[in-house]
């Protein structure tokens, strides 16, 4: 199937079967089903025939180093720039319908990898499986060649959508300004307002400190596409999804279904997170690895480039994405991910010689030490869970606790204003086995990162740490 | 009287279906009326780990039905007290959600089977102090949707990470 272009038999992924009366008899009627599914699926979505064998991809170092930015912190320029690469893009499409290059053929990759159009005609099933984060990888980076191409600017860089920084789980103004036609990142069939949010229990903190924390490979990337029932892994199947269907209006239009999820721009913004977010949780670092398989690392996909050549490229072609297609994530500048030089979040705890020897030979439970964090304060009417690591001064929300620098966690409810709670609060964190190693030196830097709860980030402050033995 | 009354609830109902109105506050899982729950045994490996905490309960849920006019956003919770509606995401009988973005339109009166998920049960299994062997595993619509819309799954079960 590595041509792309073979059928195969009815979809693995998904099927469809006639359920009880009951539910039609509150439905839509037959005027509205046959609607929604014309609204939700294109007839056929294979791309032109190609007239030549792929040609293997090959990078090219002299290529600019385009910096993917948060769609929140695009200057005008940038969001000026990228309306204008999306606006020739429809133009093509409207010029030259059948060119592979245009929006309505790039829309229709997205289609033919999940499931296809109404003909049963389709390619080979990238949702689902350890495909997911490398093909769609792959995708974005020929369409926003493509993009850059089309502007005579190799410099164009996707934004990505965070919505996973606080603040950000709305649709991004690039995208919403205007809210109309007019606007070629607009998307008719998106059901959103401009100042709808998604909901905190699908993107919220503590949503994507479970999904970031999957602890393997499999749990978070999903299993082998060969496995007997093959399912996505904790990003796909979790934010990715939801974000998908908050954004479509209702199940079968546009983002809301894989068919047609392309068509609206702000899907490429919201995989250039998810792509980001493989990266964050490879950076974390322990068991958090990509599969080694050579089934996975020379698997091949084709794609036109931004040439209008048909070209093969591997999994092992895009593993190193600075390196071999050119593009780096600029992170977003919250103060959740960067707390600055006056962050009062970390600071550095001493570690006596003895307590020292007693954590590195206790490498068994339970806990023989306890980090006592002294003079933490909130607001009064603030409730925060907060995370504790150490030796890791830049951790945010999305930081995995399946890691040796996560020390605890712990919570403090909110008692509204005129207790002043939190002042003198003490709480003691046990350090666990797996974590003794950061305590191995005469300093130890603690990091405290509210993860759920109203706190913002500057809200949270703490006197002193010390290291004390469990009584 | 009741006659009028008709249109205005079959407006109301399909708009519901519609819309797919959300009836949870932010941090809080909604437990809708299309719930559906299952046994499942919990494995000696499983129990292993989780007196040791040294690695993970994984819940596997494959072959996800969920009816068509339904978000295919489904939460997920182990021993759910009967009668709960709704239940805080930081409270120990809420294991997750699974969100599955189907390839198709599927519409109202046919179900969708998609492919399931896994979820970290770990933290859930290990808060709720299990006395048994089995879990009731509860799949509930995040959303609300057609009334009475069902979802359940092909199968449910435990494994280790």
């Amino acid at each position: 199937m590595d041509d792309g272009k073979s059928p195969m038999d009815a979809s693995r992924r998904e099927f469809i079967k006639t359920a009880g009366a009951a539910l039609g008899a509150v439905g839509l009627g037959l005027g509205g089903l046959q609607q929604a599914a014309a609204q939700g699926m294109p007839n056929d979505c294979a791309l032109p025939k190609p007239t030549k064998p792929p040609v293997p991809f090959k990078s090219d170092p002299s290529w600019p180093m385009r910096v993917r930015k948060s769609a929140f912190e695009l200057s005008t320029q940038e969001s000026d720039k990228l309306k204008a690469a999306y606006k020739a893009l429809r133009a093509l499409t409207q010029s030259q319908p059948n060119n592979p290059i245009g929006w309505m053929q790039q829309a229709n990759v997205h289609c033919w990898y999940c499931g296809g159009g109404n003909n049963g005609q389709q390619g080979e099933e990238i949702h689902e499986s350890w495909w997911f984060f490398p093909w769609h990888r792959c995708y974005l980076f020929f369409h926003e060649r493509i993009l850059g191409k089309l502007i005579n600017d190799p410099t164009l860089a996707l934004p990505y959508w965070d919505w996973n920084t606080v603040g950000r789980n709305v649709l991004a103004a690039p995208y919403v300004t205007p809210n109309s036609a007019a606007n070629p990142l607009y998307d008719k069939l998106r059901g959103q307002t401009p100042t709808a949010k998604i909901p905190a229990n699908y993107v919220g903190a503590q949503a994507m400190q479970t999904v970031m924390s999957a602890p393997t490979t499999t749990a978070f990337m999903g299993t082998p596409n060969t496995a007997q029932q093959p399912v996505g892994g904790s990003l796909e199947n979790g934010p990715h999804g939801s974000v998908h269907v908050w954004t479509g209006t209702k199940p079968g239009v546009d983002m809301g279904v894989l068919a047609t999820a392309a068509r609206d721009p702000i899907f490429f913004s919201h995989h250039g997170n998810i792509d980001r977010l493989w990266d964050v949780w490879l950076a974390s670092g322990g068991t958090h690895k990509n599969p080694t398989s050579a089934d996975w690392l020379n698997h091949r996909w084709d794609f036109y480039d931004e040439n209008g050549v048909w070209t093969s490229i591997s999994v092992q072609d895009v593993i190193d994405h600075e390196q071999s297609l050119r593009y780096r994530y600029q992170p977003p500048t919250s103060p959740l991910r960067s707390p600055g030089p006056n962050a009062v979040t970390t600071q550095d705890v001493a570690v006596a010689n003895d307590v020292r020897a007693q954590l590195q030979a206790a490498a068994v439970a339970p806990p023989t030490h306890a980090l006592r964090i002294q003079g933490f304060s909130l607001p009064a009417n603030a409730s925060a869970v907060v995370n504790v690591f150490a030796n890791l001064p830049g951790a945010g929300p999305d930081t995995g606790v399946n890691n040796t620098h996560f020390v605890g966690t712990f919570g403090v409810i909110a008692r509204g204003a005129g207790h002043d709670h939190g002042r003198t609060k003490t709480v003691d964190v046990p350090i666990p086995a797996t974590a003794a190693a950061q305590f191995a030196e005469d300093k130890v830097n603690i990091t405290l990162v509210p993860v759920d709860g109203s706190a913002k980030p500057t809200d949270v402050k703490f006197e002193k740490a010390t290291v004390v033995p469990i009584e | 009287m009741r006659i009028a009354l008709i249109p205005l609830i079959w407006m109301w109902l399909t708009l519901c279906g519609s819309l797919g109105v959300v009836a949870a506050a932010d941090g809080a899982a909604r437990v809708g009326p299309g719930a559906w729950t299952t046994q499942v045994d919990i494995p000696d490996a499983v129990s292993a780990s989780l007196r040791t905490n040294d690695t993970g309960a994984r819940l596997n849920i494959r072959g996800l039905r969920v009816p068509g006019g339904v978000k295919p956003i489904v939460n997920v919770f182990a021993n759910l007290p009967p009668g709960t509606t709704s239940v805080p995401t930081d409270d120990p009988h809420y294991v997750g959600y699974l969100a599955i973005v189907p390839s198709k339109v599927t519409p109202p009166g046919d179900v969708a089977v998609l492919a399931g998920g896994t979820l970290d049960a770990t933290k859930a299994l290990s808060r709720l102090a299990l006395s048994d062997r089995k879990v009731a595993i509860t799949l509930a619509p995040a959303e609300d949707g057609l009334a009475d819309a069902r979802v359940s799954a092909d199968a449910v079960y435990f494994t280790v990470d």
